[in-house]
């Protein structure tokens, strides 16, 4: 097999699909993770929670989502959430 | 006012990510994920392992982006192909590869071809894959950086932290292999 032919192969395989989220995926998740840690600051730092109390809170916190809370308590929890949002948008706990 | 991040370059939209600057790591996330999942796709031959790898490194790069020293005055991309092939080699380590022609794979044949077209594809594909994955794992980073990313050779031994001779061997020798392999195989079956 020439170089020639060996090039018109390997440029079959040269297309590919990148899936239609993926940059969205990767930046969602980056910053959920970093505002996830942030509020753990929030807590710890400012709120002066201790940083067990934190983690059993961020556990806890996210049980609930999973195991579907009665609506009124989802409500709650994401008004909490907003609420470190809007903190940590505005950069107000430093 | 936001700044207009995509007018900036990598490194300027790095110190931006230094400072945490969600809008500049989107930015580079939109600009260069494509590219980095494609290598990775190209090195594990998995949609799912190259997403996640993709995922991975720009997560690390997040949170630490410290880690890319632009002082050293190496290209972002440069380091950043460095970063994923050292995930995809880590990976390909812990695991061995998965039969061939996934989800993506099977959409790259979906343009509108007779279905003895598509098997053709298909069979060749496949072929030049079994190959490709089979050569070791620095010929076939020497060969995706030079043959599908188009990087110089300069560029490709400065990713791989190699000699330029030790790349242009690694890439002789991949092509080599292949020329041989394949035809054994039947790779002058021409459709």
């Amino acid at each position: 097999m020439n170089d020639e032919k060996l090039d018109r192969l390997l440029s079959e395989r040269k297309a590919i699909e990148t899936p239609p989220h993926l940059a969205n995926n990767i930046i969602h998740n980056a910053l959920s993770a970093a505002k996830s840690n942030s509020i753990q600051n929030i807590l710890c730092d400012v709120l002066g929670f201790k940083p067990a109390v934190v983690m059993a809170l961020t556990l806890l916190l996210g049980l609930a989502i999973g195991t579907n809370l009665p609506q009124e308590e989802l409500q709650t929890t994401t008004a909490l959430s907003e609420f470190y949002d809007d903190i940590i948008d505005e950069g107000n706990y430093l | 006012m936001q700044p207009d991040y995509t007018t900036y370059s990598d490194n300027v939209l790095m110190e931006a990510i230094v400072l945490q600057h969600h809008l500049a790591f989107s930015e580079l996330v939109n600009r260069h994920s494509s590219r980095f999942f494609g290598l990775a796709y190209r090195l594990l031959n998995n949609v799912a392992d190259a997403e996640d790898i993709t995922q991975d490194a720009f997560s690390k790069l997040w949170h630490n982006p410290r880690s890319y020293n632009a002082n050293k005055n190496i290209k972002f991309t440069t380091w950043f192909y460095r970063v994923v092939t050292n995930l995809c080699t880590d990976q390909k380590r812990k695991k061995k590869p998965l039969p061939l022609l996934d989800a993506t794979s099977e959409n790259l044949m979906s343009t509108e071809i007779s279905a003895d077209e598509h098997v053709a594809r298909t069979q060749q594909h496949e072929r030049i894959e079994r190959h490709i994955q089979a050569l070791p794992t620095k010929q076939q980073i020497a060969l995706n950086l030079c043959f599908y990313e188009e990087l110089t050779n300069a560029e490709a031994a400065e990713v791989m932290n190699i000699k330029l001779k030790t790349l242009q061997t690694l890439v002789f020798r991949a092509r080599n292999t292949l020329k041989q392999t394949l035809q054994l195989d039947g790779g002058n079956h021409e459709r």
